[in-house]
């Protein structure tokens, strides 16, 4: 057992592997052994921070300091200053964007202050592939309770009392749906956890699976225990390879310890886990739909009842939970349903993990306790809007969700108010979007997404989105009627209702809550064939301005479809029947002469 | 089953528990649009047409998928759904080539009938003329992907009653289309059995079968008439629609039935196509080796002087065909065997249905029947191909193999002298290198299950003297021991040495294959009523080709060919006699008399079908002109040679399906006494 | 009672739904004492008169079409989309599945009865093909729909007695067909 005199914990997670902290972690590697202080600092590899805008991100203990867009390059002084003599490096360090202050440790940084985080509790402190370390952290001590102390009724019933939530969008009461299974008939039962996050943008699951997998393992073993199944499916995309990579050593290393298997810790409880890969469908983050992609069938929604607690996988009694669902599991059960009642509100309770993307100036993952509000995310944490512009909306749930704007920014997150307002939790996606956002297009870039990912099955979802899409084309390219407003709507009702799952059911939300809130927008684009934000292209004209106009023709010269004219004496002027609105002349006009509206 | 009660748009209905909505509602005469759905088929709720409110649930439920309960409260036909269907209507409309003045199924089309219905007179949503694929690469199914609504009821058809599983989908959403074997054009798949369910089920025009494409719709069908196709054992149900007078299309009855409605590549074109054959159409007398027409009179003439002939010299026979009714074929033997007492009646085929009977007899004997319904394959979880090739004897018994083994998950044996006719379904091949070795291995293999544990000795003896891995054997052995209800499957060329069937009898009864009709042993028996044959006309013993004879009356449908053996015989007879509806070769061409007869389409009775019952045949269209029904003739016969026809008993094939004695006390019998 | 004036056009259309109207045989007197055909493809006018009821037979597929459906509805008080083309856009629409110069192709140059070494697709003093065939109510606000192939000329009939009573009418389903 060696004690090292400080830690340095480098996050490996994909976002900061993106932005180069392999070699950031190599590069500490050697500089550590070429200093000498192998057997004085431990360099450790970790999963995300969270903070991935400011990746690649570095963590040195005990003083907690957080370093951030550490290069490799910054590898040498990092060492001899901090590590050799113990000085921060302060260029290094994060800075709020309003009073650009250093925050030496990262706890007090607003990110990180103002979270709660249970899930992703791990999350950066350990090796996620050292079982020891998790263990280390009080892992799979509930479990072992639970498993040697604990009836199955009991586990079952701490997580009813803690009031846990489905946290993949459905919010559907954890502890209920596990009972339902429990009191299904047959012998054969299975638990599945859902890791296909298929919004576009949300990183919370590929978080918690590649810092943390034991999390979710250990949930997963309480679950079976407390339902009484003995094998289990953990459904990964395939396009998270480092995911299924770390879960793959987890289990190996579960296996090995006898946490996985025949038998486990001598009892009478069994459970074997498999991974089955994605292969690239949304729909497959369906239930049903992942169920028959389990199964080998095409990944398809069946319609239900009958409900996969009586009738799954294999027309056995299955519980299906979100990643993020199976990581809280061990938490309650070890401290208790009463410490997680106390944290969020009334009807939610716990936390949530939210991805915070879009026009904010720190991007990345906060989980905070529910009845947060959503200025406290976006400003407090989020570090406000970038390059100061205006708030306009944030949308939450991913394509399934719902835009809020202004008025409901003091809103706590949690289901019902998020429900009452029109948007949903959804997974936790938390797009913010400022002044420079069109919402029409907003609306249209999440059909785009649903319409294509759409598996065809019913006619609501498969006929109904892309005439819905068409529509948004035309008013986003400024061929819109005012009666294509009425149809949109009546069709987005239509969908809504009629659509056999969650993706048809969900599709048009962005579509009703931008309507609801930005109907001005779509009406401007309409009658007025203007953009308000700006950012349909479709509807932007380019003009030269003729009094700062120089006739130097350069706008002229670098025009693909040569639309411009004019020569040394005449100022020029852009044919705008011509114009296909790339801005190249107004990128390269030295005087500014070029505008766009 | 336990009754529920349930209130559907304000009307109380009754129902039973496990029913769906739909089902309920359909019991009680209520109407709930549907386009997805078909009974027999599994449903899927992908259409949305039956979605339904329900009160106190805030989710719209399609009735089809959804359990009725007891108490529920439904509503059917809100001002809000009809609202949804219009739409979703003109969303279908919109969305691909449904324009109908153009196609072939205007008139007969689920679609256009429910969008009228509903009172689409416009569509909202800008028509997107999408450009799919208009596969007319089979020769008789054509698949229009245009005209598709992607009801999947093709795909759930192929998949659950042919067992082919040739049809699926292929991409996603709007995308979406059907597709052959993972990318194929169906008339390059190498699963389709051509059976043309898939024709049937489709609601719309998207998938047509040339043969019947503008012959006439459904509706403007003069009549339509039920009867049963004449041509395999199976004696599927059809269903024949006439119009002025023609054949203008033939059909599987209903989905709901084991079969599925699914017909068959042979019955499905076959008998609409035979209807066309040029017909005989009066009686004609060979000149050299022209035909001429004569009269009634003269031909019957004729056949009297010749008959007395021979008969005194006892060198006369009469062949007739097993495709016969039960009444044609008592008709036949109460004339020539009862009245005329000639002793050389039978049947073509007749040393097949021999073997058959005689490696029955000693089960018969014990009063138990040796054989039961086809379908039952359905519920077997070990099916035993015994030399059967069920692709050509008797296509749906295929599909029941088919739909046993991958979906039902039975395991499947192959035990024949060729390879598995089911490839990639096959669990274990045992290929014997000659007939004589499968009659070793079957008789071998019944010795070791009936008696008790499993004797390595004879294992090995049984191995050694067919030429079958021990391996395999073990295999078998305990596929057979593990299965609840095992089944096994008889080709007709198993009848060459009856000790084999009498062999897999005792194989069945070893492996406690009871089912409550019978013995599970399914006898593809080669011709639609060799059943009833049996009992009739067959003769105890061949006569085919012992003596040269002087006078031979046959009587053939001219549906199927006649065996080798029967023709050689009738070639080498000096006067012929054929009774047939069709110029059938080379048969027709053996004749010194030539006589009409009424076609399957022109005739009623009954045939005794391995479906475990016996069926009744209707006359499609009544014969025309010179061709008469069989029993006139024949009056006539008798009348020429001086006999009354005498009454045909009740033909007895009805005992062929009554079972004396409890499957369950069937013995193993000894090969002894079918050897001698 | 001053009869109602009806104008009636056939745009991109094969004129059988003309040819049903005139299937009502007899009635077609009783109905000729309270309406008054001004303007139809078979009598000599140049310009389309103000009238109550316009019968637009035929979709749009050129531009002559749309300024005739244009015309019309300018014209017309009530405008009655007549038959499977007005309504839907019809067989017409096959052409819409490929493209406009691909359907000029065909017809002028490529079908094998046509003998045009030159490959002159007409295009001088002639109304340009639409990029699409349309129905009518695309470019024009429709009033009443009446689909068929032909419509049955009973349900014509129908169509003009209910709009004589000063409704509008909604073909129900019984009278309703497509082809």
């Amino acid at each position: 057992m060696s004690f090292y005199r400080a830690h340095v914990l480098v996050c490996k997670g994909t976002g900061c592997k993106a932005s180069g902290s392999f070699s950031v972690f190599e590069a500490f590697g050697e500089e550590i052994k070429r200093r000498g202080l192998e057997r004085e600092v431990a360099l450790v590899e970790t999963g995300c921070h969270g903070m991935c805008e400011m990746g690649p991100v570095v963590v040195v203990y005990p003083e907690g300091s957080l370093y951030c867009r550490v290069a490799a390059d910054d590898v040498p002084e990092i060492v001899e200053e901090h590590l050799y003599k113990g000085r921060l490096v302060q260029r290094l360090l994060y800075s709020t964007p309003d009073r650009d202050v250093k925050v030496p440790h990262y706890r007090d940084i607003p990110f990180y202050s103002k979270q709660h985080r249970i899930a992703l509790r791990n999350c950066g402190y350990i090796n996620p592939d050292k079982i020891e370390e998790y263990i280390a952290r009080n892992g799979y001590e509930g479990f072992a309770r639970a498993l040697t102390s604990m009836k199955p009724e009991d586990v079952l019933s701490e997580v009813k009392t803690s009031g846990l939530r489905g946290r993949g969008g459905g919010g559907f009461p954890t502890g209920l749906k596990w009972e339902f299974c429990r009191k299904a008939a047959g012998d054969k039962k299975y638990i599945i956890c859902n890791a296909d996050e298929g919004d576009p943008g949300a990183f919370m699951d590929r978080s918690i699976l590649e810092g943390d997998p034991h999390a979710v393992i250990e949930g997963m073993l309480l679950g079976a225990y407390a339902i009484g199944a003995d094998e289990g499916y953990i459904y990964c995309r395939a396009e998270y390879p480092l995911a299924i990579r770390r879960l793959g050593v987890a289990m190996a290393q579960c296996e090995k310890y006898g946490l996985l298997g025949e038998r486990i810790m001598d009892t009478d409880f069994s459970f074997t886990l498999h991974v089955k890969e994605g292969a690239g469908a949304f729909v497959c983050g369906e239930e049903t739909a992942l169920m028959a992609s389990i199964e080998g069938e095409r990944g398809m929604p069946r319609p239900r009842p009958p409900f996969p607690a009586n009738k799954g996988l294999w027309g056995k009694p299955s519980n299906i939970n979100n990643v993020e669902t199976w990581a809280n599991v061990p938490n309650i059960i070890r401290n208790g349903s009463e410490w997680f009642a106390s944290i969020g509100t009334e009807k939610s309770k716990g936390t949530k993990v939210f991805a915070l993307t879009g026009k904010v100036n720190n991007t990345g993952l906060v989980e905070v306790p529910m009845g947060t509000t959503i200025r406290e995310i976006v400003f407090e944490m989020g570090g406000g809007i970038l390059n100061d512009r205006k708030f306009k909306a944030v949308q939450i749930g991913g394509p399934s969700g719902g835009c809020l704007t202004e008025e409901h920014l003091d809103l706590p997150v949690d289901y019902e108010s998020l429900t009452a307002a029109g948007a949903i939790m959804g997974s936790g996606g938390l797009v913010v979007m400022d002044e420079d956002t069109c919402m029409v297009d907003v609306a249209k870039f999440f059909l785009e997404f649903t319409q294509r990912e759409s598996c065809g099955k019913c006619v609501p979802c498969r006929e109904g989105t892309k005439q819905m899409l068409l529509i948004l084309e035309k008013i986003t390219s400024g061929k819109g009627r005012m009666e294509d407003l009425q149809i949109l709507e009546e069709l987005a009702i239509m969908v809504k209702e009629m659509s056999l799952c969650g993706l048809g059911q969900t599709a048009p939300n962005p579509v009703l809550t931008t309507l609801r809130y930005f109907r001005d927008e779509y009406e401007a684009h309409i009658r007025d064939r203007k953009c308000p934000a700006r950012a349909c292209s479709a509807l932007m004209s380019y003009t030269i301005d003729i009094e700062k106009c120089k006739k130097c023709g350069l706008c002229a010269k670098n025009c693909p479809v040569k639309c411009i004219s004019g020569d040394r004496n005449t100022p020029y002027v852009i044919d705008q029947e011509k114009c296909i609105k790339c801005g190249t002349c107004l990128e390269v006009c030295p005087f500014q002469a070029v505008s766009k509206e | 089953m336990k009754e529920i009660t349930l209130t559907i748009d304000g009307k109380i209905c009754k129902g039973s528990e496990g029913n769906t909505i739909l089902e309920v509602a359909r019991s009680n005469d209520i109407y709930i649009p549907t386009l997805c759905y078909l009974e027999g088929l599994t449903p899927i709720g992908s259409c949305r047409m039956c979605v339904v409110e329900v009160e106190r649930n805030p989710k719209m439920m399609t009735a089809c998928t959804t359990p009725a309960q007891e108490g529920m409260v439904v509503h059917t036909q809100t001002e809000k759904l009809r609202k949804y269907r219009r739409q979703m209507l003109e969303l279908i409309f919109a969305g691909r080539n449904h324009f109908c003045m153009y196609c072939s199924q205007s008139g007969d089309c689920e679609l256009q009938d429910m969008a009228i219905a509903h009172g689409m007179d416009s569509v909202r949503y800008p028509f997107l003329y999408a450009g799919f694929q208009n596969d007319a690469s089979h020769k008789d199914i054509q698949m229009d992907h245009n005209r598709c609504i992607l009801c999947l009821r093709c795909i759930r058809i192929c998949a659950e009653k042919t067992g082919a599983h040739t049809l699926d989908l292929q991409k996603r959403g709007w995308n979406a289309t059907i597709v052959s074997d993972l990318g194929r054009m169906l008339g390059e798949s190498d699963t389709c059995t051509s059976c043309g369910a898939c024709a049937q089920v489709c609601p719309t025009g998207t998938i047509t079968l040339r043969e019947f494409a503008y012959r006439g719709r459904r509706k403007d069908c003069d009549s339509v008439i039920e009867s049963v196709c004449p041509l395999c054992p199976v004696g599927c149900r059809i269903r024949v629609y006439v119009r002025t007078g023609s054949i203008a299309r033939v059909e599987g009855i209903s989905v709901t039935g084991p079969d599925g409605g699914q017909l068959c590549n042979k019955g499905r074109w076959t008998l609409p196509r035979s209807s066309e054959r040029e017909r005989i159409c009066s009686p004609m007398i060979r000149e050299g080796s022209h035909y001429r027409e004569a009269s009634w009179e003269e031909a019957m003439g004729l056949v009297a002087k010749e008959f007395g002939k021979a008969h005194k010299a006892d060198s006369d026979g009469a062949l007739v065909s097993s495709l016969c009714t039960d009444e044609e074929l008592a008709l036949f033997a109460s004339l020539f065997r009862d009245s005329l007492g000639m002793e050389r009646l039978d049947t073509f085929d007749g040393n097949v249905l021999r073997g058959f009977v005689k490696g029955f007899e000693p089960f018969r004997k014990q009063g138990i029947r040796p054989f039961t319904a086809a379908h039952n394959i359905l519920e077997s979880d070990c099916i035993v191909n015994l030399s059967a090739d069920p692709d050509e004897e008797a296509p749906v018994i295929a599909s029941y193999m088919r739909v046993a083994t991958l979906r039902g998950k039975a395991s499947l044996l192959n035990l024949s002298c060729k390879k598995s006719p089911f490839e990639d379904l096959t669990d274990i091949d045992a290929v014997t290198p000659s007939p004589a070795e499968n009659a070793l291995l079957i008789e071998g293999l019944a010795d070791i299950a009936g008696g008790s544990g499993t004797d390595q000795e004879k294992v090995s003896t049984v191995a050694t003297k067919t030429g079958v891995s021990e391996d395999k054997i073990y295999g078998i052995l305990d596929a057979l021991a593990k299965a609840r209800k095992p089944v096994f499957v008889l080709g007709g060329c198993l009848s060459d040495k009856p000790e084999a069937i009498t062999s897999a009898v005792n194989l069945a009864i070893a492996c406690r294959s009871f089912f409550a009709d019978g013995i599970g042993v399914i006898p593809l028996v080669v011709s639609s009523n060799s059943l009833g044959a049996i009992n009739t006309a067959l003769a105890k013993e061949s006569w085919l080709g012992k003596k040269k004879l002087d006078f031979l009356y046959v009587y053939s449908t001219g549906m199927v060919p006649e065996d080798e053996e029967s023709l050689s015989a009738i070639s080498g007879t000096r006067f012929v006699v054929v009774q047939s509806p069709f110029w059938a070769q080379p048969l027709v061409n053996l004749a010194d008399v030539l006589l009409p007869a009424p076609a399957w389409f022109e005739r009623g009775g009954h045939y005794c079908t391995i479906e475990g019952e016996r069926r009744h045949l209707n006359v499609v269209v009544p014969p025309k002109g010179e061709i008469r029904g069989l029993s006139s003739i024949l009056e006539d016969l008798s009348a020429n040679l001086g006999v009354k026809p005498g009454k045909p008993e009740e033909p007895p094939c009805g005992n062929l399906f009554i079972c004396e004695n409890p499957p369950a006390n069937a013995r193993m019998v000894s090969l002894k006494e079918v050897r001698d | 009672m001053s009869k109602v004036k009806v104008a009636t056009v056939w745009l991109e259309a094969c004129a059988g739904c003309h040819m049903s109207f005139l299937d009502i045989d007899e009635k077609i007197v009783e109905l000729l004492e309270k309406i008054d055909i001004v303007y139809s493809p078979i009598v000599d006018g140049k310009k389309i008169p103000k009238a109550t009821v316009g019968v637009i037979d035929g979709a749009i597929g050129n531009e002559e079409e749309l300024h005739l459906a244009k015309e019309m509805r300018k014209q017309c008080d009530i405008i009655v989309a007549w038959g499977d083309c007005a309504v839907f856009g019809g067989i017409n629409c096959m052409r819409n599945f490929s493209d406009r110069q691909s359907a000029l192709e065909e017809a002028y140059v490529n079908s094998p009865s046509t003998v045009n070494p030159g490959r002159v697709i007409p295009h001088e003093d002639i109304p340009q093909l639409l990029p699409q065939a349309i129905p009518v109510d695309y470019e024009v606000k429709v009033d009443v729909y009446v689909p068929g192939c032909p419509p049955d000329s009973e349900t014509t009939l129908w169509v003009f007695q209910e709009l004589l009573e000063g409704r509008i009418p909604k073909v129900p389903s019984e009278k309703m067909r497509y082809d």
